[in-house]
């Protein structure tokens, strides 16, 4: 998690951070997606770029991820307290991918990595997803706004599908060529002398972070879905809009032990 | 196509300083958490319309009125099917609306339109320098705040790139339309990659650029307009203040 503040010393991996922002911005707002709920949610194929940038530009992503979601609503004119928890979720959004892949896999290539890597690389889409889900939607039900039955599998199932169809492509077209034009992030901060090596602690630390990360994803997402859809006696589904959000502290409460662990395994990687 | 909110007006907000106004953006979102029920909140909506009006946001208040309408209506769409209260309003089919559940869903709606208000008066009034000079007081550092400032402007610029690609993709028979939902979206991957391309050509000349001027070397930087306080701002705060202590007033006491 170092390089997240010391990247701040190196001008090239500011400038990444804008790029990084703005070609979300620019990938998500004008192209339209497919309508699941109109109005409502619709899967845009720029919830892939964070995903792929990550694997790219690193903790350049990350910031850029918060950046581009805080521009994106500023440009639509729907800033409002949503978007703190906005911020937050992309952070991690653009911020586990790298990370965990670089505790488990070091440098290599996302793409050719073999069965191992396939599967590491699918376990860090998956954690992605739960956790961008997770932290907008306990924020937002959190402050009354939408609960998170609904909101939180909307925003993890649409992140899904986008980094899903089309990361693992961009990024065979992408990280070769980002390599050989040495903008690859850790290719930027060892020529700027920042040590980029995983967790305060070592490798080994580093890997028990990302499990933290993935365990506490689950927990964390899995406890909002229950508490938010069944605890409250509706069951499953739609049905527990409101009832799980309206004069209740349950839902933000329950998802808080899994959104401590992921935070700590964060600080690890 | 036109991203940007801000137009000058040399008005009361715009001439406000930015750090108060980033304070009073804050300040404007909280008195709608103390409302439950549309009368406690339609005031405050009111007195955020007219804040608006004040700050010439009509245009832009124009340009978003399909959103608030929108945030209005699945509001209370929502809201009236899946929350339960307790006293029955009329049936749809199997649907029972519930008085307390689509009342609840009107007063979502007109909070959620309060913070698109609150929005569009910061936006109208403030532009992107003065945001940044903005969380640059408030203690964001500069780098920062610089990136944030460069992400906004390059914004359009992207954009751009990215519309005259996707005629260029659509003059060489690129059907964006057709197909289902993973095909649909894999047929943005021949717009995303030149975008990112050109993206990336830019970041290498902006750094030498950057650097070649300097930047990050000296640690006390100067900026081109300095804010002072004056009455607008304890006007605006002072507004900002009383309207959430007479609702937090009107809702615990």
């Amino acid at each position: 998690m170092r390089e997240l503040f010391t990247m701040w010393q190196n001008t090239r991996m500011i400038v990444m951070t804008a790029i990084s922002a703005a070609a979300y911005v620019a990938v998500m707002l004008p192209f339209k997606g497919f309508v699941i709920i109109p109005g409502l949610t619709e899967v845009r194929p720029g919830a892939a770029i964070p995903v792929v940038l990550s694997f790219l530009f690193g903790p350049a992503t990350a910031w850029g991820a918060g950046f581009g979601n805080v521009i994106a609503d500023a440009l639509g004119g729907m800033l409002s307290p949503g978007s703190l928890f906005g911020f937050i979720g992309n952070f991690f959004y653009g911020y586990l991918p790298y990370a965990l892949w670089r505790a488990f896999m070091g440098h290599k290539n996302p793409v050719l990595s073999g069965g191992k890597g396939w599967l590491v690389f699918g376990i860090i889409l998956v954690t992605s997803c739960l956790v961008i889900g997770s932290i907008i939607g306990w924020g937002v039900d959190l402050i009354r706004l939408a609960p998170f039955g609904a909101l939180g599998p909307i925003i993890a199932v649409n992140n899904l599908i986008a980094s899903a169809a089309i990361s693992t492509i961009l990024l065979a077209l992408l990280y070769e060529r980002v390599g050989m034009w040495g903008l690859l992030y850790f290719q930027i901060l060892e020529q700027g002398g920042v040590d980029e090596e995983p967790g305060p602690f070592g490798r080994k630390a580093a890997r028990v972070g990302g499990i933290l990360c993935i365990a506490g994803a689950f927990i964390a997402f899995s406890a909002g879905l229950i508490i938010s859809c069944e605890a409250l006696g509706v069951g499953y589904g739609v049905t527990a809009f409101a009832s799980g959000t309206k004069g209740t502290m349950a839902v933000a409460g329950g998802m808080a032990p899994g959104l401590l662990l992921i935070l700590l395994g964060a600080i690890l990687l | 196509m036109s991203l940007a909110f801000y137009h000058p007006t040399g008005g009361f907000f715009e001439r406000a300083n930015p750090v108060s106004k980033l304070i009073g953006l804050a300040a404007a979102f909280v008195p709608p958490f103390f409302a439950d029920r549309p009368v406690e909140v339609l005031p405050y909506f009111g007195l955020l319309f007219s804040a608006a009006l004040l700050a010439r946001a009509g245009g832009n208040l124009v340009r978003v009125y399909k959103l608030m309408i929108l945030l209005f209506v699945m509001s209370i769409v929502l809201w009236s099917f899946f929350y339960k209260g307790q006293t029955a309003l009329c049936t749809l089919g199997p649907l029972v609306i519930m008085k307390e559940s689509l009342l609840y869903g009107i007063t979502i709606g007109i909070r959620l339109n309060c913070f698109v208000l609150a929005a569009i008066i910061f936006l109208t009034s403030t532009p992107i320098e003065d945001f940044t000079y903005g969380l640059s007081k408030l203690g964001i550092p500069f780098a920062v705040s610089f990136a944030l400032t460069l992400a906004f402007r390059l914004t359009p610029l992207f954009i751009e790139t990215g519309q005259a690609i996707v005629m260029a993709q659509k003059a060489r028979g690129l059907d964006l339309d057709s197909g289902g939902i993973l095909r649909r979206i894999r047929h943005y991957v021949p717009i995303i990659v030149p975008v990112l391309a050109s993206g990336l050509r830019r970041a290498d000349q902006l750094a030498v650029a950057l650097e070649s001027r300097g930047f990050g070397k000296g640690k006390k930087r100067s900026v081109v307009s300095e804010f002072r306080v004056t009455w607008r701002d304890y006007v605006l705060l002072s507004v900002v203040l009383l309207a959430g202590a007479l609702m937090a007033l009107y809702r615990f006491v």
